[in-house]
């Protein structure tokens, strides 16, 4: 059977059939006969050329898998090497060496197969010998077999049969041994060299916050002492075999050092807030002329200094060292101390934006009163915060709290602060003089009299009905036209209104 | 071996129906023993000599009789004796008068002068009478009293020998059973074929010949073998062939080191040539194919094979070791890892 391609009507068609038979038509009407499509030597050609790639595989995989039993052996044998022997048995060693031995299976497979890969002429003449072609293959290979051509029967495609053999067993055997290799415990390696866990980065950030603590003397120096000892000794004792305990070690000392600075952080913001404070007041009162400053408050300042110089060493060195007299407090010691106050406050700052870069606080703590709740009634050196400072430290002195909270009427706060803890004095308390506000309660909620006249201001005159005809008569008042008064009151509705807002229910003075 | 142009189917069907139409003939007049006559007639187209091995009665004398009258050649028989002279073979000068009354020696011919001579029970006679004919059989000529007599062409020698009557016989000598093309057993026939021949044939006289071929139609045959192309594929095949039945050499099997004490001679490897040629013109093919080395190879080696004492005690013969090479030896030289194995595939139904 032979596949012809005739010309048949302008078109060339592929005709199956024999090829004496294609070659000349019952019918008559088929043209010029171009080329035989299914020539049997081309066929074989392409038998062979099938046949040659099925060798390379085959053979290919052949001599890949009696290399890779060897390489599998060899890899096995230096991976144990590696674990008796190498400093560190890292992957990237055995990584190293499964590659070195699959490259080295893979080139081995590719030389045993072009080496015994058979030459094509070799297979033609092997199909001639199979496929009983009577030599015409074979001849064609040297002379052109022309009319003979079409009597060669295409050859069938042979069967190729590749046994692995012991290959197959030395690969599966060698890949055994490989696994068991990589699988091999360390610990079970006699003298094995000590590993040690790669620690160096979380040392090395550790000391370094001791340092800062050290060079800050944010810390005492036998609990300095206690870190660096622990520091050493984790050094000491890396051991790779026991991470668990290792990183034990590592977390119980990064926490003391963190929980050292998170309290020296707290504690420069306390102090810094404190000095902020005393430096506000003292200003404050230090700003009045020497006349005005009521001998009470001054009194209570320098008590309150004192007390604080008793708790803070810090704030007493100051004092110290400034020699001024808590006793008599003058208007320009309290300048002076103010100021002191201001550096020593600015070098606290310094010292917590230290600690925060060292991440020995956290960065939201890097201003001072950050970290603590008075964070939430705006930050220090404002008077409601003066106020409370006061209350908390020197309860009692009204006098001085009077003179250095100028600002403590209600509704200095911000809208956006929200509800808070401010009092809401509505009786007009005023930083008076030596005053005491009492709160009066109103009769009832729109009664004017228990009202309160909160803004007084001018407004143009309101011309009353008799005005109104004189000026449609053409009656105008010139120059002597006075201007009306107006004013804004509160009345206690409003005050309920505004309880309503800002207290919770049970706090109010209002229903 | 060339790259001549492959003589054309037209050229070569009518010799091959020719040839086949011998060999028809000789089925017709000898029945059951095909292959036997196959061989014969490749052996003649081969021009070879054939050594006929068989018992008494199987029609060896009267296969080559009807080959000699079926290809139109003159045919002696020779019956081999132990007291038979070279000179009864060769001929001899006989002291003649001549009529002028002069005596001189005259010289006669021997039987050995025609196309085909029959020498029956070959082995009957002396190794020296045997031994006359080596000449005659390589050079198809005769040389006596220094004087050299070329033969009539074609020259064959068709010699026969009982296998199993051993004594008074004396084995023919190696460098003359080289020299035979063919060594081919003729056996007995089947109850059918007796059954036929008793039938059908008075006193078992075979049918005459109806085809008769002439000399000039031989001659064109032998032309055509000139013709028929041998691959250096196939030429290669048949070398390493017989080279592995050679102990001691490269390719040589085991079977063949521990059984064979000498293998065939190159002569052997031209007569597998000639014969495979013959074979393919046979079969109606312009080139010789593997097939056709392997159709002949036991009949040209069988008897070139000398296999060693071993091999009696193992009662391996020579045909054993043959099929074991035609297995062995591969055809196109695939020299193929242990393990890898290449079949031929199954053509489509």
């Amino acid at each position: 059977m032979a596949a012809v391609l005739l010309e048949k009507n302008g078109k060339w068609n592929y005709v199956h059939g024999e090829p004496e038979k294609i070659a000349s038509p019952a019918g008559g009407d088929f043209g010029e006969l171009k080329r035989e499509y299914d020539d049997p030597i081309r066929a074989a050609a392409k038998t062979v050329r099938k046949l040659r790639h099925g060798f390379f595989r085959m053979l290919f995989l052949r001599g890949f898998l009696s290399a890779f039993g060897v390489a599998a052996f060899v890899a096995g044998a230096a991976v144990l090497a590696v674990r008796f022997f190498a400093e560190s048995a890292r992957l990237q060693y055995f990584a190293g060496i499964l590659v070195a031995s699959l490259l080295a299976s893979l080139l081995r497979g590719l030389f045993y197969a072009r080496k015994h890969l058979p030459d094509s002429r070799r297979l033609l003449v092997w199909l001639d010998g199979a496929s009983a072609c009577g030599g015409l293959l074979a001849a064609s290979l040297e002379t052109d077999p022309g009319a003979w051509r079409n009597s060669i029967q295409p050859p069938p495609s042979p069967r190729l049969t590749v046994s692995a053999g012991r290959g197959l067993l030395f690969s599966v055997i060698g890949l055994l041994f490989l696994a068991g290799a990589l699988l091999f415990p360390e610990s079970a390696v006699p003298g094995r060299v000590h590993h040690t866990l790669d620690l160096s980065g979380e040392t090395a950030a550790l000391e370094q916050k001791i340092e800062v603590l050290e060079e800050e003397s944010l810390m005492p120096e036998k609990e300095l002492i206690d870190l660096k000892d622990g520091v050493a000794e984790l050094k000491e004792k890396n051991d790779a075999a026991n991470p668990a305990a290792m990183f034990e070690m590592l977390d119980a000392l990064s926490r003391r050092v963190g929980m050292a600075g998170e309290e020296a952080a707290s504690r420069i913001s306390r102090n810094h807030e404190t000095l902020q404070m005393l430096s506000s007041a003292l200003d404050t009162i230090g700003a009045l002329p020497g006349a005005q400053i009521p001998p009470e408050a001054a009194a209570q300042m320098g008590e309150l200094l004192s007390k604080l110089a008793e708790e803070n060493p810090d704030l007493a060195e100051l004092l110290k060292q400034s020699g001024a007299s808590l006793s008599t407090l003058d208007p320009e010691t309290m300048k002076r101390l103010a100021e002191a106050m201001r550096d020593s406050s600015g070098k606290l700052e310094k010292q917590l934006a230290k600690l925060v870069k060292s991440k020995l606080t956290q960065s939201s703590c890097s201003k001072p009163g950050k970290c603590s709740s008075s964070c939430e009634s705006g930050g220090p050196g404002g008077d409601r915060e003066l106020a409370e400072w006061l209350e908390q430290n020197a309860p009692g002195a009204d006098e001085l709290r009077m003179v250095v909270v100028a600002c403590m009427a209600p509704g200095n706060g911000g809208v956006s602060r929200g509800r808070g803890d401010a009092a809401l004095l509505f009786s007009g308390e005023t930083p008076g003089f030596g005053g005491k506000e009492v709160d009066l309660a109103l009769a009832g909620e729109n009664d004017p009299a228990r009202s309160m006249a909160v803004q007084q201001f001018a407004t143009a005159p309101n011309p009353g009905a008799e005005e109104r005809q004189a000026a449609a008569a053409g009656h105008l008042r010139g120059g002597d036209a006075q201007l009306d008064r107006s004013e804004n009151r509160i009345y206690p509705a409003h005050r309920a209104a505004v309880e309503r807002y800002f207290k919770p229910k049970g706090e109010r003075s209002t229903p | 071996m060339s790259n001549a142009e492959l003589i054309t189917p037209d050229e070569l069907r009518p010799e091959q129906e020719r040839a086949n139409r011998i060999l028809a003939e000789l089925d017709r007049i000898l029945l059951g023993h095909h292959e036997v006559h196959r061989l014969l007639l490749i052996g003649i187209l081969s021009r070879g000599h054939i050594l006929l091995e068989g018992l008494p009665g199987v029609g060896k004398t009267a296969l080559v009789k009807a080959l000699g009258t079926l290809l139109s050649l003159d045919f002696k028989r020779i019956q081999f004796t132990p007291d038979l002279l070279p000179s009864d073979i060769l001929g001899c000068n006989i002291l003649q008068l001549m009529p002028d009354g002069r005596r001189e020696m005259e010289f006669q011919p021997g039987a050995i002068f025609t196309n085909i001579l029959l020498a029956d029970e070959i082995n009957r006679a002396s190794p020296k009478t045997q031994s006359a004919m080596l000449e005659a059989m390589q050079e198809h000529a005769v040389t006596l009293l220094g004087e050299t007599r070329p033969l009539p062409e074609p020259f064959f020698v068709l010699a026969s020998q009982n296998p199993i009557e051993l004594e008074g016989t004396y084995p023919i000598p190696e460098a003359q059973l080289d020299r035979f093309l063919f060594k081919i057993a003729v056996g007995g026939v089947d109850s059918g074929v007796l059954t036929e021949i008793i039938a059908h044939r008075r006193r078992g006289e075979p049918p005459k010949p109806e085809y008769r071929m002439t000399r000039k139609e031989l001659e064109g045959l032998f032309g055509v073998m000139e013709r028929i192309h041998l691959s250096e594929s196939v030429a290669n095949y048949m070398a390493r062939l017989v080279a592995a039945g050679h102990p001691g050499a490269p390719e040589a099997l085991p079977e063949i080191e521990r059984f064979v004490t000498f293998g065939a001679s190159p002569r052997a490897a031209i007569a597998l040539a000639e014969s495979a040629r013959a074979a393919a013109l046979l079969a109606g093919r312009p080139s010789v194919g593997f097939e056709d080395v392997k159709s002949v190879a036991p009949a040209v080696l069988n008897h070139r094979l000398i296999l060693n004492y071993q091999a009696k005690l193992e009662k391996v013969t020579s045909f054993d070791l043959i099929d074991l090479l035609l297995e062995k030896v591969d055809p196109a030289g695939l020299k193929l890892p242990g393990g890898v194995a290449l079949e031929p595939g199954r053509a489509k139904a």
